[in-house]
Parts: C-alpha cells; sequence; structure tokens
C-alpha cells in the first residue's frame, strides 16, 4: 500500500519492541550492578564452568541429532515407500503438542535410569526434533523433482543426485531447524530439571528460590542470554540472505519415490521407534498412571476433583487471557508488515519478535520481577504481569499467522472501504479484522497451546496461591508423585492436541511448523 | 551423435494407455519434431527415450544398442542424453558455471569445456558466477541448454522448451537453439504442441494422436498433404468446402479446383488461407464473394469472405495488397487441395442435423 506510515499504528507496532528493550536493558543492568563477572567467580567458580559444559553440550548434541533425525524421517516420510506413510505423514507435528517437561515425567517415571544427560538427550530431541521435520519435510515437498531427473540425465546416480542436488537445498531448512532446536536446549528448564540435569536454567531456578541474591541469578541470566544471542547470530551469519527460490513454476509431477528395497524394513523400524519415543512414551506413561491407585507411585498422594478443576480452570483462563492480549500487542506490527512490507522501520520493528525467540522464559520472568520490584511493585506477582511475559515469549507465533490471515484481506478490498468514506481505522475493524479472523484465530490457538505447557515463567511469575495445570505436574513429579501427576498432564495434553489440531486444519501442518521455524 | 530407433512402443498409466505401438526413427544428426496436444503423452514419450520411465512394449535403440526392451533397461544416467525442459530444471543452489559443469565431474578439460559452452549458447563470461534467479527466462534457457550439451550426449531432447519464454523473443531463441544444435551435429527429439515451432524446426514432424503416431513425414508434406481433415486442421489454419470429386477434379463453390490425390464421389475439400487469391470483380476464372471481416496481423492480412452460396472462407494476403480490396471481390484459388471422402454415415448425420 502507498502513502505514509499512520503514526498512531507506528507506536502501536513499537510497544513489543520496547518491552523487549526493557527486559534485556533490567538483565544487564542488574547484572552489573553488582559487578556479575565478580560474583560469579566468587560464588560459583567451577559451577559456572560444568553449567557451560552441561548446557553446550546439551545443546550441540540436541541439535545435531535432532537435524539427523529429522532430515532422516522427513525424507522417510515424503520421497521413499516406507510401509504406513499416512500415518507418519499424520504423527510429524504430533510430538509438539507432548510439552518436554510432560514427557521427561513420562521418562522418570518410567525408569530413574531416565536422567542426566541421556534422559536429557533423549526428551530434547524427541520433543523437539519436529522443529527439524516440519520444515524440511516442506521444502522436499516444494522442490521441483525435474531436478532430480536433470541430475541423474547429466550422468549422476540416484545417490550422488540426492547428495549434489537435494541435500543442499534442504540445508536452510535443516540449519533453521537445527538453530531451533539449539534456542529450545538452551532455555528448557522442566524437563532437564525433572532430569536432575544441571543447565544454567535449572541454576538461574535454584539460585532464585534459594532467595540467595537476585544479581547472582541475573549474572547467570546474562551468560545464557548471550549463548541464546550467540546461535541466532550463528545461524543468520551462516544464512543469512540466502535463498534457493526455486526457478519458474515447475511442473507437477508427483515427486519421484525412492523405493527402500531390503532397508524398508529398518527404516519402518526407525519411524516405529521414534514415534513410540516421541509420543507413546509420554502418552502411554501418561494413561498407565492414570490408571494407578495414588498410593502406587513412589511417593502417594491422592488428587481431589476439586483441584483438578480448579488447575484447568486457572490454565485455560491464563492461555485464552495470554492468546487474546498477545494477538492484540502484535496485531499494529501485523498490520504494518503486511501493508506496508519493505519499509526500513517496519523491517526492523519485524525482526524484534524474532530476537525473543533467544529470550529464554526464566530471564524474561527473572527481569520482571527485577523490574517490577524496583518501579512498579504492584504489578509484581499479578496476572497481568504473567500475560505480559507469555505476550513476549509467543509473540512470533501470533506475529506470522496474523501476518499470513491479514494477506487474506487485499488490500483493494481497503482501498474500496476507504473510498466509501471509512477511516483507517473504521477500515479496520468492518473489512480488514473480520476477513482475517480465522486465520488470527488459529494464531491465537497456536499462542494458547504453548501457553498452556508453558512451565518456566508460570512458576516464577504466577501471582501466590494460583496452580496450573503445568504447574500441578511439576509439584508432583518433583515429590515422585506421578500417580497423582497423572490427570493433570492427561488434561494439559488434551488441550493441547485439540488446540494444535485447529491450527494444524487451518494453517496446515507445515505451516505450523513454518510458524516456528521462520 | 547418433541415430535413435523406437519399435513398437506402449506405455500405460493406472490401465489407461497413454502411448501404443510407437515406430519412429530419428537418423544421426536429424531433428525430429513431435506435435500433439498438451496431455497426449508428449512427454511421456521423451521420459521413456530419457530411461525415467519402462515402457511396457517395444524397444528403443541408441545407435544401434537397445537401451530399453523386455530384457534390457540402461540406467537414465548411462545413456548419454542431453534434456531441456520447459522451466529448464536448473539447480537453484548453483551457479551458471557449476550447473554447466554439472555433468563433467570427471574431465580434465572441466573449466575449459564450461567457458566454451557458455560461448557457444551466447551467454557472457561474466555470467558464470551468476544464479539462476538472477538471469532472465531466454538466459536460463541458455544455460539449460550449455548444460544439456556440455557432456556432449548423443541425442538431445527437447520437451517444449520455449513455451516459458515470452512470445517476443520466442521465435529468436529458437532460431538461436536450431543453430547451436546444427553447428555440434545433434540428434534431436523435440516435443511441442505448437504447430509453428514444429513446423520450422522440425526437419521431420511425428503428430502424436490418441497415442499413436497419426502422421509422419517432412512438415512440407503434412502442411500439404495431411492424413485427414482432423490433421489438416491441426497443422494449420484452414478452409473448408463441399464439393464433387470426378478423378482428380472436384466441382465446389469456389470453381474447379485440382486435388493431389484421385478420388470420386461427395468430397469435403481442405485447403489454405494463403491459396487464395482476391482480384478484381468479375475477373475470368474468379467466383465473387463479400469481405465480412479483416483481421490485421501486421506483415500480413487473414480476410473472412462469403460466397453466394453463403460458404464461408477465408484469405491471407499480404497486408499491402488489401488496400485494393474493397467490398465485392472475386476470388480464386492458386495451387492443388487436399480432399477427404464425405463419408455416407457423416452426410446422413449432417442431413439429420439439417433436418
Amino acid at each position: 500500500m502507498r502513502g505514509r506510515l499512520p503514526l498512531t499504528l507506528v507506536l502501536l507496532a513499537a510497544i513489543p519492541a520496547l518491552l523487549v528493550a526493557t527486559l534485556v536493558v533490567a538483565t544487564v543492568a542488574d547484572a552489573m550492578r553488582s559487578g556479575a563477572a565478580h560474583m560469579l567467580h566468587e560464588f560459583l567458580g567451577a559451577t559456572v564452568i560444568r553449567l557451560l559444559f552441561n548446557t553446550l553440550s546439551l545443546m550441540v548434541a540436541a541439535s545435531l541429532l535432532a537435524m539427523v533425525v529429522g532430515t532422516a524421517a522427513a525424507f522417510l516420510v515424503v520421497r521413499t515407500d516406507v510401509p504406513l506413510r499416512p500415518l507418519w505423514q499424520a504423527l510429524g507435528a504430533a510430538p509438539l503438542a507432548v510439552p518436554a517437561f510432560i514427557a521427561s515425567y513420562a521418562w522418570v517415571s518410567l525408569s530413574p535410569h531416565f536422567e542426566k544427560f541421556g534422559g536429557a538427550l533423549l526428551v530434547t530431541t524427541c520433543a523437539y526434533f519436529p522443529l527439524v521435520y516440519l520444515p524440511v519435510a516442506a521444502s522436499l515437498k516444494r522442490m521441483d523433482p525435474m531436478q532430480e531427473d536433470m541430475a541423474r540425465i547429466l550422468g549422476t546416480s540416484p545417490i550422488g543426485g540426492f547428495l549434489r542436488v537435494v541435500l543442499p537445498q534442504l540445508r536452510p531448512a535443516v540449519l533453521g531447524g537445527g538453530a531451533l532446536v539449539a534456542l529450545r536446549a538452551l532455555t528448557e528448564f522442566g524437563a532437564f530439571a525433572m532430569m536432575r540435569f544441571q543447565t544454567f536454567t535449572t541454576q538461574i531456578y535454584l539460585v532464585y528460590t534459594a532467595g540467595l541474591t537476585g544479581s547472582v541469578a541475573s549474572a547467570l541470566a546474562l551468560v545464557l542470554l548471550v549463548l541464546c544471542i550467540v546461535v541466532l547470530a550463528g545461524y543468520v551469519l551462516l544464512e543469512g540472505g540466502r535463498s534457493y527460490a526455486s526457478v519458474g513454476r515447475g511442473t507437477a509431477r508427483v515427486a519421484t519415490v525412492y523405493h527402500l528395497g531390503m532397508w524398508r524394513l529398518p527404516a519402518l523400524v526407525f519411524l516405529v521407534l521414534l514415534a513410540l519415543a516421541s509420543v507413546g512414551v509420554p502418552l502411554g506413561m501418561t494413561v498407565y498412571w492414570l490408571t494407578q491407585h495414588g498410593a502406587a507411585a513412589v511417593t502417594p498422594a491422592e488428587v481431589s476433583a476439586h483441584a483438578l478443576l480448579g488447575a484447568t480452570w486457572t490454565s485455560v483462563k491464563l492461555g485464552v487471557g495470554g492468546a487474546i492480549f498477545t494477538s492484540a500487542l502484535i496485531l499494529p506490527l501485523a498490520m504494518l508488515v503486511s501493508r506496508w512490507p519493505g519499509r526500513r522501520m517496519v523491517t526492523w520493528l519485524s525482526q524484534v519478535p524474532w530476537l525473543a525467540q533467544g529470550l529464554p522464559g526464566i530471564v524474561i520472568a527473572l527481569s520482571f520481577i527485577t523490574v517490577t520490584i524496583r518501579l512498579v511493585p504492584w504489578l509484581y506477582q499479578s496476572t497481568l504481569l504473567l500475560i505480559v511475559a507469555y505476550a513476549i515469549l509467543f509473540m512470533p507465533f501470533a506475529l506470522v499467522g496474523i501476518q499470513s490471515a491479514l494477506v487474506q484481506s487485499p488490500p483493494l478490498l481497503e482501498e474500496i472501504g476507504r473510498g466509501l468514506g471509512h477511516g483507517w481505522f473504521g477500515v479496520l475493524r468492518r473489512v480488514t479484522l473480520p476477513l482475517a479472523m480465522p486465520g488470527i484465530g488459529a494464531a491465537a490457538a497456536l499462542v494458547l497451546t504453548s501457553i498452556v505447557s508453558e512451565l518456566t515463567a508460570t512458576l516464577l511469575l504466577a501471582p501466590l496461591g494460583t496452580e496450573t495445570l503445568a504447574m500441578r505436574v511439576w509439584e508432583n513429579t518433583s515429590a515422585l508423585a506421578f500417580a497423582s501427576a497423572a490427570p493433570y498432564a492427561a488434561i494439559l495434553i488434551g488441550i493441547s492436541m485439540v488446540t494444535s489440531w485447529f491450527t494444524a486444519s487451518r494453517f496446515g501442518v507445515t505451516a505450523h511448523g513454518a510458524a516456528i521455524g521462520s | 551423435m547418433a541415430e535413435l530407433r523406437i519399435e513398437g512402443l506402449s506405455k500405460r498409466f493406472d490401465g489407461i494407455p497413454i502411448l501404443e505401438g510407437i515406430d519412429l526413427l530419428v537418423e544421426s544428426g536429424a531433428l525430429l519434431a513431435i506435435l500433439g496436444m498438451s496431455g497426449g503423452g508428449k512427454t511421456t514419450l521423451l521420459r521413456l527415450i530419457a530411461g525415467f520411465e519402462r515402457p511396457d512394449h517395444g524397444t528403443i535403440a541408441i545407435d544401434g544398442v537397445v537401451v530399453d526392451s523386455a530384457s534390457t533397461h540402461t540406467r537414465p544416467e548411462q545413456r548419454r542424453i542431453g534434456y531441456l525442459t520447459q522451466e529448464g530444471g536448473l539447480f537453484p543452489h548453483m551457479t551458471v558455471e557449476q550447473n554447466i559443469g554439472f555433468g563433467l565431474q570427471k574431465r580434465a578439460d572441466r573449466t575449459a569445456r564450461i567457458a566454451h559452452m557458455m560461448e557457444l549458447v551466447g551467454l557472457p563470461a561474466l555470467y558464470a558466477r551468476r544464479f539462476p534467479h538472477q538471469l532472465s527466462g531466454g538466459e536460463q534457457q541458455r544455460t539449460a541448454l550449455a548444460r544439456a550439451l556440455a557432456p556432449e550426449p548423443r541425442l538431445i531432447l527437447l520437451d517444449e522448451p520455449f513455451s516459458a519464454i515470452d512470445a517476443a523473443l520466442r521465435r529468436e531463441i529458437r532460431r538461436s537453439v536450431l543453430a547451436i544444435l546444427k553447428a555440434v551435429g545433434a540428434t534431436a527429439v523435440l516435443v511441442t504442441h505448437d504447430q509453428d515451432e514444429a513446423l520450422s524446426m522440425g526437419d521431420r514432424v511425428a503428430v502424436l494422436r490418441g497415442g499413436r503416431i497419426a502422421q509422419h513425414d517432412r512438415p512440407s508434406e503434412l502442411y500439404r498433404n495431411p492424413v485427414d481433415l482432423a490433421m489438416g486442421q491441426f497443422v494449420g489454419e484452414s478452409v473448408l468446402l463441399e464439393g464433387q470429386a470426378h478423378g482428380g477434379r472436384i466441382q465446389s463453390p469456389l470453381g474447379i479446383l485440382n486435388c493431389t490425390q484421385r478420388i470420386d464421389g461427395p468430397v469435403r475439400v481442405l485447403l489454405r488461407p494463403e491459396q487464395v487469391r482476391l482480384v478484381p470483380p468479375a475477373t475470368p476464372g474468379s467466383v465473387a464473394a463479400d469481405i465480412t471481416g479483416i483481421q490485421y496481423f501486421g506483415s500480413d492480412v487473414l480476410v473472412a469472405l462469403r460466397l453466394a452460396d453463403a460458404t464461408p472462407i477465408a484469405a491471407r494476403i499480404f497486408s499491402h495488397d488489401l488496400l485494393q480490396s474493397q467490398g465485392r471481390v472475386g476470388v480464386m484459388v492458386v495451387g492443388t487441395v487436399s480432399a477427404f471422402a464425405t463419408s455416407k454415415t457423416a452426410r446422413h448425420l449432417a442431413q439429420q442435423l439439417a433436418g
């Protein structure tokens, strides 16, 4: 659209950027104020080295493993004659509906052997490999099959053609997904805490809840923040500006299906194991503990219907509130991006939510606590604060979804609306929003899913007495009361599956991946 | 370059016959144009020759060596064939240089060969480091041609290679590709749905209809002597008349016409609009006609006319000649025409419809 950017819209769109900037500045300032380097050295010394080693080794191992597993699974499902392809296709995004800490709960309750590095690696890979699988599967489907024919006619074997032509073009999807898994591995808290695997997040939580000085936590948070930014920057340096825009329209030919021959069975076993590990065990263990009497677990505890209903209600309330707030917060920015693309200011502002991807929930929570206690004490431990934290965590999902929904409402219709005598706000209310509503709803559902399964920020920021489903699972698992954690986990997975299904039915499963992956 | 021989080739997809009993011979260094409607199995034929699909029946031999039969199947990568498609199929993650060099992995003269191919297809050397998306459609197609020709294939297959290019550029690119193919002495098979392209590029043209080769001839023969009425209408603009044939001569609304075949009885006559000449009214040997419309193409004009018995005909004349023609004119036919016996059933049907 032509014309000047409306000032009101720009100001509204700048709010997310201001929030993120405030948080980063607060974390840095708080850590610096008390001489972070000195404190880290004095207070933790060797601990920091161990944390660094744990965190980085898990990050590297999990992202590499997820890249291999996700790419292999995508290739098998999209391009080979592996048995039960439709089933695997349908299952591709399913692990995303199972929060990592629930998966962790399932494995820990299966056997105490699943803990420390091995368990953490297993859970992280199983929970987050779809972040690689989905974009890679989408790229494989998009790729012009003619290219592989061309490689062969030019004298290359099928495997050679795959290595020289297909694999290089999957690179952005594989590396992009890998970077996301790395970020998740850096910022994951619940799953690692349950596995008794010490990383920066678990240590920050420990330091904070032990009531030690907040500055130590802030100093640790600063290190974590720097690690996240390094991952983001590394990805941008590797892949920034690289695009393999397909040349021409491509033919509507069905892609070559590779015949696995004797490898069909091993491939099938691989996919079965992957599905079992990522979806089967979490669901299976939850169901198992549901059928057990509360006393059967290591720690006996009973669940009252009252507590169950209460936690469900709180989770849904926070989820819906957070989804609405996040959508409203991001709407002006999405408007700018979809209507005035290419303006420098718009491009700059639209990067902010992605930067927030590198902000761990625990860092956001900590700096909110720091800021509110010092500046606006009445906000501390309020529901509003928690919802704002959710908004910052999940605004990338909202931005992608709402942006693509707004494209559904062509600028021409808005111009007609303007021509009929409405101001831009009137057009927004009467033309744009009604057209974009279904897509916005789907984006909000994705945010809702994420909020309901969020644990870290919720633990730190929830007002006293607030109990969500995620918190109940966490408390019971920490106390080894696996049977009483099960009903909460079951409801949580149920909500997550329903809302994920809703999002996927709107955007398609791969778009769900793209929303997370882009 | 090599000879291509195809015998009794058949292919079905899901039980639906796509190609049936195809026999073709392309001599070394010749270009065969295969003309057919879209979805008529043209691309399938090329994919069979390339080895991407296996035929149900029949044999394919290149240079006397069978590459496909009931008992043998040579892999595509071992056939030494070049393939050029509508979209070019360039690898988007590789530069022009890397694309052209793709099939030259093991050759010592790779660099020199790439430079030579770029020169041959008329790509400036500074394009070597560009990516496909930085090229125009014509440049992409030149790159694809260079890539296809670089490994010195025995045979080159062209699958509607010009249809994605702007009409304005198409003719020029067609001409230069043809010149390049002739320069390297390539044996080539071109498939297209565009009869201009088939007639202007092919040394021979095979028309694929209903999965079979309906006619296989030199372009001039195909245009002048189509095997049936439908073929005549498919390969070019036509004027259709009813007539009565006696030996080689036909009584028609355009007067007495000379026919290429010996034929008797009621016929349908097919002639080309450029065979119709406009002359001043009442010129001896001409028939009177009224001009009903004019379609202007620049160098030439298509004039719509109506004869005294209301038969509509068309004449293609140089636009320069149009100035002298107004309102009522005389028309006469030059050259021989094609005639096809009107079958009894067809005549019966026509009468029924009229009644």
